[in-house]
């Protein structure tokens, strides 16, 4: 379905992005999370919105949660992505549950995509030399 | 006097014919718009002393060096289809304080026959978000990003294809008013509508805006004589987390439902004493979803306004009467500005909205920002 090896890799040393990278690698996903105040936050800051510390930990959080919203894509228009249609989901986590991921939606036909479905993530290596981990989102198995 | 004496004002429009694909360069297209803004102000092109070009269109080097300008004022504002609302704003403030009499915003650019969208450099914010979380899964357009927000408001408040449908349809049926559109004379229906191929779901090909080889052009002065359209009140704001809409909370939160209450509170007057809107329509759902956060209706309700031809022309609220992006051409909102303009001068032909007075114009643009004018006719 996905031309894994053509998607385009950003700078994986990007230190904003780097320890998120790391854990995909290693099958993990892993978020910030303020030390000072243990707010959770998504995507990748340097200060804590809700008390304004830039003093921060990457934590491992479970790979589940429920669809939020989502496009399914008909006219192909991204390097790697030339077969449509695919989905492309925004999943709230379980926990915590104030953070959103963006990610493919797989293995659900697109007429049976419904918001609030359970997902859980799974791990697939992308880019030319499977240099990136990539999270991709289907009906849990068990 | 509304909005009070102390107003800068629109004094020349102008614009190119609009096509898919012009013979001629961006340069002559937008050197050709500011002509006819000039024109239509009735200034010699020289006296403009205020530039703002568009990010990534014909720049304001291109226009100086062709007509000869000397500008003591130019800036840029870069919050992508919110600019041409929050440029007036700019504008409003330059002639105002004296930094410049006549300030010329233009925008030209072969949108349609050269570069694509897809293609060209991108001016979203937070672009580290985009590569890292969003094109590696095949997320880069604007009706993608777009796409999802209209999923998540049909899932909270319910969402018929043929309301959007109908945004898509009433835009057409303006545009076959508007020998100046992109799309005169070629009638959609609903059934056309419907069997649109998918573009990003929920939007299929007519939920999307067109894309245009074209140029037009605003000059807005501190001269007000009587055919000059007031500026009467302009804001703008950006929804929270303006460079990411993910994790954006509410969810479907957008700048101009506090520019828009900036402006009601600041003249004193509503959405109710609107004699029509020019709704920026990136995408059909954009308009109802800027319907209900401008307070046109309320959250949920849009599609009741929209439903009996209620955005037509002769309906309750005519929205985009020139046939907006969806239909008239993609300038990224300085089309809606140059509508405004000419429905309060009452020179739209068939499409003219009946005495209008006061007619909103609104900007979106950068995954949210939002801007709200409200323009007043010489009666106001």
């Amino acid at each position: 379905m996905f031309d894994l090896d053509q998607i385009p890799v950003p700078d994986l040393a990007d230190p904003n992005f780097a320890p998120f990278w790391e854990g995909t690698r290693e099958r993990k996903l892993k978020i910030q999370k303020c030390r000072d105040c243990g707010t959770h936050r998504w995507p990748p800051r340097v200060t804590c919105q809700n008390c304004r510390s830039t003093s921060l930990e990457w934590v491992e959080v479970t790979p589940r949660g429920t669809l939020y919203t989502y496009t399914t894509v008909g006219r192909a228009t991204a390097k790697g992505f030339f077969n449509t249609p695919y989905t492309v989901g925004f999943v709230a986590l379980e926990e915590p549950s104030n953070v959103r991921i963006i990610g493919n939606v797989v293995d659900v036909e697109p007429s049976q995509l419904a918001i609030g479905m359970a997902l859980e993530g799974r791990f697939v290596p992308a880019g030319p030399n499977g240099e990136m981990t990539l999270i991709h989102w289907a009906p849990p198995t068990t | 006097m509304l909005g009070g004496d102390n107003r800068a004002s629109i004094i020349g429009v102008g614009n190119t014919r609009y096509s898919k694909k012009a013979d001629g360069s961006a340069e002559l297209l937008a050197v050709e718009a500011v002509l006819a803004a000039a024109a239509d102000a009735g200034i010699d092109p020289r006296q403009i002393d205020g530039i703002i070009p568009y990010p990534g269109h014909v720049g304001d080097d291109v226009i100086q060096a062709e007509l000869g300008l000397s500008p003591r004022f130019r800036t840029t504002v870069d919050m992508g289809g919110c600019s041409a609302v929050s440029a007036l704003r700019i504008a409003s403030m330059a002639v105002m304080s004296g930094a410049a009499r006549h300030v010329l915003l233009f925008r030209g650019l072969k949108g349609s026959s050269g570069m694509r969208k897809a293609d060209r450099p991108s001016f979203l914010p937070g672009q580290p978000f985009r590569r890292h979380l969003e094109h590696v899964y095949g997320m880069n357009t604007p009706a993608q990003r777009y796409a999802v927000l209209c999923q998540r408001y049909k899932h909270e408040y319910g969402l018929d294809p043929r309301t959007l449908g109908e945004i898509a349809i009433a835009a057409r049926a303006h545009a076959n008013l508007n020998p100046g559109a992109q799309m005169y004379g070629r009638e959609l229906t609903m059934e056309d509508y419907l069997a649109g191929r998918l573009i990003a779901d929920p939007y299929t090909l007519f939920d999307c805006c067109l894309e245009t080889d074209g140029a037009s052009a605003v000059i807005v002065s501190a001269r007000n004589d009587g055919r000059d359209v007031r500026i009467l009140s302009v804001a703008e704001a950006q929804g929270t987390s303006p460079d990411d809409t993910s994790n954006r909370e509410p969810f479907l939160d957008i700048g101009l439902t506090q520019a828009a209450n900036e402006v009601w509170n600041d003249l004193g007057v509503g959405p109710e004493d609107m004699d029509a809107a020019m709704i920026y329509d990136c995408f059909t759902f954009e308009v109802l979803h800027q319907i209900e956060e401008a307070g046109f209706a309320k959250h949920g309700e849009a599609a009741s306004l929209i439903a009996d031809g209620g955005i037509r022309l002769g309906g309750k609220l005519p929205i985009n009467t020139h046939g907006g992006m969806l239909s008239e051409a993609h300038q990224a909102g300085l089309n809606h500005v140059v509508e405004a303009v000419r429905q309060l001068r009452g020179e739209c032909g068939a499409r003219q909205v009946d005495n209008a007075r006061l007619v909103a114009v609104t900007g979106w643009g950068q995954l949210g920002d939002g801007s709200f004018a409200v323009l007043g006719g010489k009666h106001v």
